[in-house]
């Protein structure tokens, strides 16, 4: 899973197909396949009792569970429903970019997402971070903000940070307003500062938390830098055989090869 | 007021709403869980209070 990734990289995919995409589908889009999944992975107290996953990584990227929320077919069939019920192609293929840029970013840790449900349950994977979600909320923020998820989400507050122009009230005006008339509708009950303010919220949201838990991990608290691939090694990550699109293959053939 | 000078009232007002909601969030890091309250925050630092600080005025 990744911490501030889906925050930020709608605004990367805005930068490049500017009049494209309408801004609120793709964001959205990109919260998607966790919107109504990850208070249960977590779990939360209510009136005195637990509600979790009992296997939370089972639940959130497995099937049976809500891992098809993470395949690229889930998109489909949403952007096709959103297709019909609103004849607005922009919504659609925007939804469509932001939730396939979740299911792909997911693929970082080492649980992997179900890219190809329901042709297939197998998990694909890079193993660059561990999934740490079973050992709650506190422990999987510490260990995600030791490891490389936090340079991955880094890579796109620096990206965003380059390409500062998306924020700006005149690349909003001339590029995010036309193309969407929630804007409009919007603007029968709000003044633009505000409505801009909306519209750099999510950007907001992600870098700032980014910092938060970065400061909150290694100096309000003292978890450990580890960098290695796959890593924290100091958390127990979970990783139910996923294909590992990146591990070395372990053939007959490659073998004999001294592969 | 000149456009240069809103503009840097404008990057002033969400860099302190930044820090803000930074230093709130390493103490109490809950509040980082809910972009609601994220976007909230910014709602109400780089929006509404400074209309409200205007309209007293």
């Amino acid at each position: 899973m990744s911490w501030a990734a889906h925050d930020l990289e709608p605004y990367a995919i805005q930068r490049h197909l500017g009049r494209r995409v309408a801004m609120i589908p793709l964001l959205i889009g990109s919260y998607a396949p966790d919107l109504a999944t990850k208070w249960f992975v977590y779990g939360i107290d209510l009136f005195g009792i637990e509600l979790k996953a009992d296997d939370p990584a089972q639940f959130h990227r497995g099937w049976p569970g809500a891992g098809f929320t993470h395949s690229l077919a889930f998109g489909v069939v949403v952007a096709l429903a959103i297709l019909l019920l609103s004849r607005r192609r922009i919504w659609a293929f925007s939804f469509l970019l932001g939730q396939w840029a979740h299911a792909l970013t997911d693929m970082g840790d080492t649980v992997g997402t179900m890219l190809f449900f329901p042709f297939t349950t197998e998990r694909f994977s890079v193993d660059a971070w561990a999934y740490a979600g079973q050992t709650g909320r506190w422990t999987d923020a510490g260990a995600y903000f030791s490891g490389l998820g936090f340079v991955w989400d880094g890579v796109w507050v620096v990206y965003g940070a380059v390409n500062w122009r998306v924020l700006t009230r005149g690349y909003f005006q001339s590029t995010v307003l036309p193309v969407d008339p929630i804007w409009g509708w919007g603007a029968r009950f709000l003044p633009e500062t505000a409505l801009l303010a909306l519209y750099r919220a999510s950007f907001f949201y992600g870098t700032t938390r980014w910092i938060a838990w970065l400061v909150w991990a290694h100096v309000a608290n003292s978890f450990e830098f580890d960098l290695s691939w796959g890593g924290p090694d100091w958390v127990p990550a979970l990783g139910v055989l996923p294909v590992r699109l990146f591990a070395p293959c372990s053939c007959p053939a490659c073998r004999c090869g001294g592969g | 007021m000149t456009s240069v000078a809103s503009g840097s009232r404008t990057v002033a007002l969400y860099l302190v709403a930044a820090a803000a909601y930074i230093t709130l969030g390493v103490f109490f890091p809950r509040v980082l869980l809910s972009w609601v309250e994220g976007a909230g925050f910014l709602l109400l630092t780089v929006w509404l209070l400074p209309t409200i600080v205007r309209w007293r005025r």
